[in-house]
């Protein structure tokens, strides 16, 4: 093994109340690929970002290259060789590739740009690790995929041997993932150590050398992922064991309803069907969403997409959030005597903490937040003998439900959504998650500039088939 | 002929270009300035004023530079230090400079509505197409070769990557406010001792928000800013020909004067189609 890359030793660092980062330790070899994993808070970017100094630590220190260092800000990290690719790429549309990359690499405003060296250097780079670009398009022009290796070529260009990626999977589709964990690996090769930031396991197994476990702001384990199952590493990742979710479905008969829930232009969906939307993002859900919206009856739920800013009121209460989409149900005197109990029975119900309806929806967790958003969307004023609440509505909208949350939310919100369908109520499913969508879907539709290009149904769920069609490839 | 008409072109054009490439540093690097007229106005009456009481329009020019480096930099420090509305600051200094500046004249002069007149020699008569040529050609090359150009572009479309990269685009900001300021009051300045002789009231007359137009009708790109501050000067001189020509319908003057203005409004809301505004424009 070779040399020690960076060293953080017991770093703490705390906002106001929250304690992010206890004690953290890590260690990364040179030339290995590092996986930091952890759930969301866990407090994996704020190490992070001690690293790359954006943020400084209480206390604990920070050795790279065997040499103690403290950065007063970024760009003395970026000349010691540290370099971050944010989870939201830092270019900017209307510019070049090539005036991207060059962005910030000469301190003297008023030199020119060295248009011949600069492009020689990028073109060098670019061919020797694999990432082909053409230096003169506007960066808005490239996918997303293009772009992440503009943001790549940034970091080469400045000479950093140690790159952060920060969820850098989270916008690409099957293929592209796999191109890119090939240029990982190239990068490797040629001695560059990489720290990779990510919750999706799978690719922690698939191409981390070692990897540091994040809990509550701690660390609590340094693996090699190739000893570890999926279900071992995740169960370190939350703390204790997972109960999975249970799903009647494979012993049940595939019995099809004609009875439609809801016609879209494109297509139906069924009572008793969950209808998965795939595809990478913006490439026609919007619209499909939008459909879905107009046709929107008083017995149907939504999850939108952006929570925090579609289906919350973050400085009002529990109660009035959830007065917002369920004031039709109530008379026209809206009594908190006779409501209140009800939003108690949601908070108890989805094991909402803490479980007191006045306080201010921003005073909760994101997990917590996303219950209490699928809770409400659940419940609906029952009108006959069973006083069940939660029968839930006869179309349910999903779009990324489990953005964001931990596993054990996401857990619940899927068991969830399932009921929804054993019940004999429709759901529509819209997530780039394909893993979810795997596990959920009884039907799925692939999105491809804007069109439905491919329909799988259940028994013919195949991951690399559906990752090719995301990527607009004809799968035969 | 041709020489003559293209010669008044230029001339009333000058203001023009000077105020709207101020317009383009300033929105190029993400901050919206609408102070343009203001500013504008502080370079005419500052100009005119120290070129009355030293002789010398080259002094007076200074000194417009001075004051408008000055606005500039109060702008920069309303919207970046105590990060106030952009529009709200920016109409406030318009505000301000429209009730100033006869304050000032009558403590000056005991009139609230002019300058006493420049003599001849006191005046410009070509230099500030001279300076305009090379401002010009300065601003041009900014954008196009030199690294402080791309940092004001990006801390216009994505100060975030600018940050990142490890540049302040707040340092950018306040840099390109300032030139702003100096170049909307050198603007101003050759109204008042180029294209006329002495101050008067209105004497602006909206050139700041035309230059504004023409920004906009330019797409925020220096070149074709400058084009259309040329295609605006040609309205204007449309109009000062047709007031002077021996028309056999007699037109009301106002309906004349009106042409330019009208054809900002026509421009502006029919032929710019997709505006490219800076991403990060006024945020």
């Amino acid at each position: 093994m070779l040399g020690v890359a960076l060293e953080l030793r017991k770093i703490s660092k705390q906002f106001g109340q929250v304690l992010a980062n206890h004690k953290v330790d890590l260690k990364v070899h040179v030339g290995s690929i590092h996986a930091i994993i952890g759930e969301n808070g866990a407090g994996k970017s704020t190490a992070m970002k001690i690293l790359c100094g954006f943020y400084h630590q209480d206390s604990g220190e920070i050795i790279v290259k065997e040499k103690k260092v403290r950065w007063p800000s970024p760009k003395e990290a970026l000349a010691s060789g540290i370099g971050m690719v944010y989870q939201h790429f830092m270019l900017a549309g209307t510019h070049t590739v090539f005036e991207n990359i060059v962005l910030g690499t000469i301190d003297y405003p008023w030199s020119l740009i060295q248009k011949k060296e600069a492009r020689l250097k990028i073109e060098k780079l670019s061919k020797y690790y694999g990432l082909a670009l053409d230096l003169d398009v506007n960066v808005e022009k490239l996918s997303v995929g293009e772009q992440q290796r503009v943001e790549i070529l940034k970091l080469l260009f400045r000479d950093t041997d140690i790159l952060i990626l920060d969820e850098p999977t989270a916008v690409l589709s099957p293929i592209e993932i796999e191109s890119f964990f090939g240029q990982l690996r190239n990068l490797k090769n040629e001695g560059k150590t990489i720290l990779l930031i990510t919750h999706k396991l799978k690719e922690v197994k698939a191409i981390a050398d070692k990897a540091t476990i994040f809990r509550d702001g701690k660390t609590v384990a340094e693996i090699t992922p190739a000893d570890f199952s999926i279900e071992a590493m995740a169960e370190l990742m939350v703390g204790r064991k997972l109960v999975g979710i249970s799903d009647n479905r494979n012993n049940r008969e595939e019995e099809k309803s004609s009875e439609v829930i809801i016609s879209l232009p494109d297509f139906k969906v069924h009572a008793g069907e969950i209808v998965g939307i795939a595809g990478v993002e913006g490439n026609g859900q919007r619209t499909i969403i939008d459909q879905t919206l107009k046709l929107r009856t008083a017995d149907s739920g939504m999850l939108p997409e952006k929570r925090l800013e579609e289906a919350l009121m973050l400085g009002a209460s529990l109660y009035e959030n959830f007065l917002l989409t369920k004031w039709r149900q109530f008379s026209w005197w809206l009594s908190p005597k006779i409501i209140m109990p009800y939003v108690k029975e949601v908070l108890s119900r989805f094991d909402i903490r803490p479980l007191n309806a006045n306080l201010i929806a921003k005073n909760f967790s994101g997990g917590n937040q996303q219950k209490f958003v699928v809770g409400r969307e659940l419940w609906s004023l029952s009108r006959d003998l069973t006083k069940d609440n939660f029968k839930g509505p006869k179309f349910l909208l999903a779009c990324q439900p489990t953005r964001g949350v931990d596993i054990n939310a996401m857990e619940f919100i899927h068991q969830r959504i399932l009921e929804q369908r054993d019940r004999g109520h429709g759901v529509l499913l819209v997530s780039s998650e394909l893993d979810e969508l795997l596990r959920l879907a009884d039907r799925i539709l692939v999105l491809y500039r804007g069109k439905i290009v491919k329909e799988f149904k259940r028994s013919e769920f195949n991951e690399t088939k559906i990752g090719l069609a995301m990527a607009g490839g004809s799968s035969s | 002929m041709i020489l003559s008409w293209a010669m008044s072109i230029l001339r009333v054009s000058t203001p023009l270009i000077f105020a709207s490439l101020g317009g383009l540093m300033s929105e190029r690097s993400g901050v919206i300035n609408i102070a343009l007229e203001g500013l504008m106005l502080i370079g005419a009456f500052t100009a005119a004023v120290v070129a009355l009481m030293t002789h010398s329009p080259y002094l007076g020019l200074m000194a417009a530079i001075v004051a408008g480096a000055l606005g500039g930099l109060f702008y920069a420090f309303c919207v970046l230090k105590l990060k106030a509305n952009q529009i709200i600051s920016g109409t406030a200094i318009n505000l301000l400079a429209m009730g100033m500046i006869p304050l000032i004249l009558k403590i000056l002069y005991g009139s609230t509505g002019a300058t006493p007149n420049l003599e001849m020699n006191e005046r410009f008569l070509s230099f500030p197409l001279v300076l305009l040529v090379f401002i010009c050609a300065l601003i041009f090359a900014l954008f196009k070769y030199t690294h402080l150009g791309l940092w004001i572009s990006f801390s216009g479309e994505h100060p975030d990557a600018l940050e990142s990269a490890g540049i302040s685009s707040d340092k950018i900001r306040w840099f390109a406010l300032t030139c702003s300021g100096i170049l909307a009051s050198i603007g101003g300045a050759s109204v008042s001792i180029y294209l006329s002789s002495g101050y008067s009231r209105n004497m602006i007359g909206g050139r700041g928000f035309m230059s504004l137009a023409a920004m906009i009708l330019g797409r925020w790109r220096p070149k074709t800013t400058v084009l259309a501050c040329l295609f605006f000067g040609l309205c204007d001189v449309i109009q000062m020909r047709l007031q002077s020509a021996n028309l056999s319908i007699a037109l009301p003057t106002q309906l004349i004067q009106i042409i330019p203005y009208l054809m900002t409004l026509i421009v502006l809301t029919g032929l710019v189609g997709k505006s490219i505004a800076p991403k990060a424009l006024g945020k």
